[in-house]
């Protein structure tokens, strides 16, 4: 039997959920995020924000297989001594824009990446006046976020400032150019996870590209540091493992700074 | 009650025998003018005492044929009424199990609707739809679990649905996810586990059965990150599961452990 002072309870959670939810906006679910072991990549919409609502840059599905196309690339080149590299999946996620980083909760970052999901990716046009636009795309990397301490930020964002109103193929070419943010984020969300699931062939020369890429970003000098360190512990592993890419010839020295070693012998 | 006149009968010869017999014997033996034998103050005492007997059971038959509640009238009366308690305590039990039945079909209904809201709502209507099944009690805890093993939002939704069940259902909602928490058929996924350590310390399940399932699921997770054969076996027994999930249910079974004032090392 319920007691009296629990159904006040019940009602009052009732109540504050029912009367938060008209002011939050609703947030689309994504499928396909639960179940394998692949590692997954969310892509959200691209949308132009006006005053009176929003609406999609571009397609979807066409996003999807740009960002899939542009980061297969970036991981075959990266992986290529790896012998059998963990899947990535690519989920198109229709409707789902979330409204800010305040949405990726600690509960719902650590479930993410419970569900091997390593990034989510989604992007908003302001109109500035004129035909000037502002593009901001936002990443989050799940297990970079979920690492114990000390954490980095695993929520970045680049901002772009464009003269004119851009194309959706403008909107795709920034979002995916080789030399964006993407898959500097990719790399690193892809090696921590690796690194997590204990693939050390895997997780070390894909945080060294990461390492590599940051470091001509001057404002995420922390992230790169954090990649260098874990990639340098994945470096002693593979030495300890004694894998057959040559890692166990290196000194301890060399181990300890694994990306200096592997990208200058 | 003992009676001595009674007893002296049946320990001796029958009545009308005795009263034939005795007097000639004691006669013939003296030859003198008959006196007052003892054999005849026998048998006019054991005759009274026959009377007294005879007497005292007819009194006590009129006696007991007097109280109210032998009489015929009132037994047929009383065991119409007990007949009748019996059919209106039998129809009323019957008809509440029906209602019970017929309230279950509906609530099945409702819960359909909300579950479908938690699964293809955005995050906040799945989350209003968990905590809105909640309000039927034990029978919402089932399809809540299941819910963990779907998408984050839905996920999330059925843990913060479960989370309100503590607060009214804790029993049930323990010892349900105690017993999730001992499969070991691959039935639930690793995230899922994980979720559910998670609640356990949020819904204060200190019983003693959930510290045990706890503690082994603590031993299980101890052998998965310290070998490759302990990973192998954690692999075989919980669904999706990697080294990350391995490091991440250590994790959550840290602070389940600190939240319940539980003394464990890994």
């Amino acid at each position: 039997m319920l007691t009296m002072r629990s159904r006040f309870a019940i009602c009052g959670v009732m109540a504050t959920v029912f009367a938060a939810a008209p002011f939050c906006t609703a947030q689309t679910q994504c499928s396909g995020v639960s179940g394998g072991t692949n590692y997954k990549v969310l892509v959200d919409e691209v949308e132009f924000a006006t005053a009176t609502g929003s609406h999609p840059a571009l397609s979807l599905e066409l996003l999807q297989s740009s960002v899939e196309g542009a980061l297969e690339k970036v991981r075959r080149v990266v992986l290529t001594r790896t012998v059998s590299p963990a899947s990535v999946v690519y989920l198109p996620c229709t409707g789902r824009h979330p409204q800010g980083v305040s949405e990726f909760t600690d509960t719902y970052v650590r479930t993410m990446s419970a569900n091997h999901a390593i990034l989510e990716l989604w992007g908003t046009l302001f109109p500035l006046g004129g035909d000037q636009h502002t593009f901001d795309i936002h990443y989050v990397m799940f297990p970079v976020s979920s690492v114990t301490a000390p954490p980095p930020s695993g929520i970045a964002t680049t901002q772009k400032t464009m003269a004119s109103k851009p194309t959706p193929l403008q909107v795709k070419d920034y979002f995916v150019d080789a030399r964006s943010d993407l898959p500097a984020y990719f790399t690193l969300a892809a090696g921590v996870q690796a690194y997590s699931d204990h693939k050390w062939d895997e997780a070390a020369p894909l945080l060294c590209e990461a390492r590599t890429r940051l470091k001509r970003k001057p404002e995420q000098q922390d992230l790169m540091k954090f990649a260098d360190q874990l990639a340098s512990k994945a470096g002693a592993e593979l030495r300890k493992s004694g894998d057959p890419a040559g890692t166990s010839l290196m000194s301890e020295a060399q181990a300890q700074d694994y990306c200096t070693f592997a990208t200058t012998r | 009650m003992a009676d001595p006149p009674n007893s002296a009968v049946i320990g001796s010869r029958p009545v009308a025998e005795s009263l034939a017999v005795e007097p000639s014997k004691e006669t013939s033996s003296t030859g003198g003018a008959p006196k007052e034998s003892p054999a005849g103050f026998d048998a006019a005492l054991e005759l009274s005492a026959i009377y007294d007997r005879v007497r005292k059971l007819e009194i006590g038959a009129k006696e007991s044929k007097d109280h109210w509640y032998s009489s015929q009238l009132f037994s047929s009366v009383l065991s119409g009424v007990i007949l009748a308690a019996f059919g209106f305590f039998l129809t009323g039990r019957l008809e509440q199990a029906a209602k019970e039945r017929e309230l279950n079909i509906q609530s099945a209904k409702d819960m359909q609707e909300l579950l479908v809201k938690i699964s293809t709502g955005s995050r906040d209507e799945a989350e209003a739809a968990a905590v809105s099944l909640t309000t039927y009690g034990p029978y919402s805890i089932p399809p809540l679990i299941e819910n963990l093993q779907y998408g984050p939002e839905r996920a999330l939704a059925a843990e913060r649905g479960l989370q309100a069940l503590a607060l009214t259902d804790a029993g049930d909602l323990c010892s349900n996810l105690g017993t999730v928490l001992e499969n070991r058929t691959q039935r639930y996924t690793a995230a899922s586990h994980t979720a559910v350590i998670r609640i356990l310390g949020a819904a204060d399940c200190k019983g003693q059965p959930q510290i045990q399932i706890l503690r082994a699921y603590a031993d299980f997770i101890k052998r998965a990150d310290a070998s490759g054969p302990g990973l192998i076996q954690y692999q075989q027994t919980v669904r999706d599961a990697t080294a990350s999930n391995v490091t991440q249910a250590k994790q959550e079974l840290t602070n389940t452990f600190r939240l319940l004032h539980v003394d464990y090392a890994f």
